[in-house]
């Protein structure tokens, strides 16, 4: 019951947020919501059938280099035209990865992912005439529902209607994964997560199932970049950059295995730094409480004393 | 016959852990092997359920050639097993873990897009089997809260779930206080001619649960059957008597 208001309260926030909130908020919500559709299927990846993939930021790439191609090489502007492209991209390049990816489990499959990622990452670098290099491609801006909307200056638009349609995909994407998460299917996924052994025994082919919530994760995360792409209009590897480097998608989807658990804390992440202490304020107490984070944050302490102490002594030994 | 090895040889490297081992089981029986430890129980155990494939010799299911096929195509074909060590799944709750069983046996894995909570079949058999084996009332609780003994039942639960012909227990009882035992094999039988279950094969170290359930026992001794007759007979056999049991429980 409470879940339910939190989440009616969120979208009904959500809806109002360009009405009430400076511009500058809500288009830092852009790159959240985008990424709170990669994010709904990394956890059905890592919440619902127990597998950390490393590489995701592969199928985000895919996704948002599939905008740039389709806007740049072929006269089709259409946003949804590009969603359906960068999704279908994703499960065909996924189909092959995930299957030699799944042959491995637990930290060989996430090195295996990532090792698929940085691949990835080379290619775009070094493939210059194809994908721009480090220069990046750029993605014409889209038109929505068949409304072309490129006479409109480029924050109204950002902060209007792609904004809505940002969050209408996000509601889309969201129902899908919550009917996925609530099926047969769902089950026998927490069936293979929970204990690969005896769900083979009742059955139940473990290899396969994995493989298939692989490209289903990998299909949320080529349709969230390709949403992540037009706000950048530039360089959508410089995302990809960051995602690879920051590992900040495991961040927010640690231990959590409910459906719209992570997003609190990925929203916490598109804060500025300043303001993240709010963030932390609302949602520290909450996430805190959770056994896997209470853990991580206690490293994270012992990691942040070190840290101006070793500085101190690299500052006293200059002077010396 | 249902179920039958014959002359079934495995080595481990130079280790031969079954040598030429024949056995067979027919409808509507409840089989016990016994053995001491390194005997060859688990080993043939996996042969039987198709985890290894033998050096050499035939393993038949139904007349089909179930050698190495693994677990996943052998519960297709209607074999279950349960694992000596309590295999569940600790995040599901009893009625999901048999649904999960439910669905796998439908061939419904792969609905993506169905209601699981609308399957009206699925939630029917899932139900069905928690009644049958007392679990009904705990249907909600996660499996990792149950207690041993619950635990041990959700796990041979599920695979009843499966419907199976035939059915493989590892140490049913093991890890269960003794009172509990007795329920729990009562159970497994009353569940076992309800579900239409055609024989079950057991590996019991209990000589009460042994010799009070099985029509047939199976003695094994270093990787070979020592005896393979019923427990009436068996108690008169000396040799399998003083090598693999030890003592005899009272006859009461």
């Amino acid at each position: 019951m409470i879940g339910r208001l939190v989440l009616a309260s969120a979208v009904l926030a959500l809806l109002l947020l360009p009405v009430v909130a400076p511009l500058y908020y809500v288009l830092l919500m852009l790159p959240f919501m985008a990424y709170a559709v990669v994010l709904l299927g990394l956890n059905l990846l890592f919440g619902y059938t127990g597998l950390v993939s490393f590489g995701h930021a592969l199928f985000i790439g895919i996704g948002a280099y599939a905008g740039a191609f389709v806007t740049t090489h072929t006269p089709v502007r259409s946003l949804e035209v590009i969603l359906i492209a960068a999704g279908v991209l994703g499960a065909v390049v996924a189909a092959p990865v995930g299957a030699l990816c799944v042959r491995y489990v637990k930290i060989y499959f996430g090195m295996l992912t990532l090792a698929f990622g940085m691949l990835f990452y080379t290619f775009l670098l070094k493939f210059y005439r194809l994908t721009g290099g480090d220069e990046g491609m750029r993605v014409l801006r889209p038109s929505l529902l068949g409304l072309d909307l490129g006479a409109m200056p480029k924050t109204d638009y950002l902060a209007g209607p792609y904004y809505y349609y940002s969050l209408g995909i996000l509601a889309v994407a969201a129902l899908v994964m919550w009917r996925i998460v609530h099926s047969p299917f769902g089950l026998c996924l927490k069936s293979v997560r929970d204990n690969p052994a005896k769900a083979e025994a009742l059955g139940l082919g473990v290899t396969r199932y994995r493989w298939h919530a692989f490209v289903i994760s990998a299909v949320y995360a080529a349709v969230g970049g390709a949403l992540l792409g037009p706000h950048r209009e530039r360089r959508p590897h410089a995302r990809l950059l960051d995602a690879v480097r920051q590992h900040r998608l495991h961040d927010a989807a640690r231990g959590i295995r409910e459906l719209l658990r992570p997003h609190p804390g990925r929203l916490r992440l598109h804060l500025p730094a300043g303001h993240r202490h709010v963030g932390r304020a609302v949602l520290a107490p909450r996430l805190r409480r959770h056994p896997r984070v209470r853990g991580d944050l206690r490293a994270e302490r012992a990691h942040g004393a070190l840290r101006p102490r070793r500085c101190r002594r690299r500052i006293e030994g200059v002077s010396a | 016959m249902i179920l039958e090895a014959r002359d079934v040889t495995v080595f481990y490297g130079d280790v031969c852990a079954l040598a030429g081992v024949s056995l067979g089981v027919r409808d509507g029986e409840f089989v016990s092997i016994i053995g001491p430890n390194g005997a060859g129980k688990s080993t043939l155990i996996n042969v039987l359920t198709g985890v290894l494939h033998p050096t050499s010799g035939d393993v038949r299911f139904n007349d089909r050639d179930v050698r190495g096929i693994g677990p996943v195509a052998l519960a297709r074909l209607g074999m279950a097993r349960s694992f000596q060590l309590v295999h569940i799944f600790p995040d599901l709750t009893v009625l999901e873990t048999l649904q999960a069983a439910v669905v796998s046996r439908l061939g419904r894995g792969t609905r993506l897009f169905a209601s699981l909570a609308g399957d009206r079949q699925v939630q029917a058999q899932a139900l069905e089997v928690a009644e049958l084996f007392g679990l009904a009332g705990q249907r909600h609780a996660a499996s990792k809260h149950l207690p041993q003994g619950d635990k041990k039942l959700l796990d041979v639960a599920s695979a009843f779930a499966l419907r199976p012909e035939i059915i493989l227990l590892d140490e049913p009882t093991s890890g269960v206080s003794t009172a509990d035992k007795t329920a729990i094999m009562e159970i497994l039988v009353t569940a076992s001619r309800r579900i239409g279950c055609r024989a079950i094969i057991q590996v019991e170290h209990d000589m009460d649960i042994v010799f009070g359930y099985s029509d047939r026992i199976i003695a094994l001794h270093e990787g070979k059957v020592l005896a393979d007759a019923a427990p009436a007979a068996i108690r008169e056999n000396r040799h399998v008597v003083d090598t693999v049991i030890g003592r005899l429980p009272d006859p009461a």
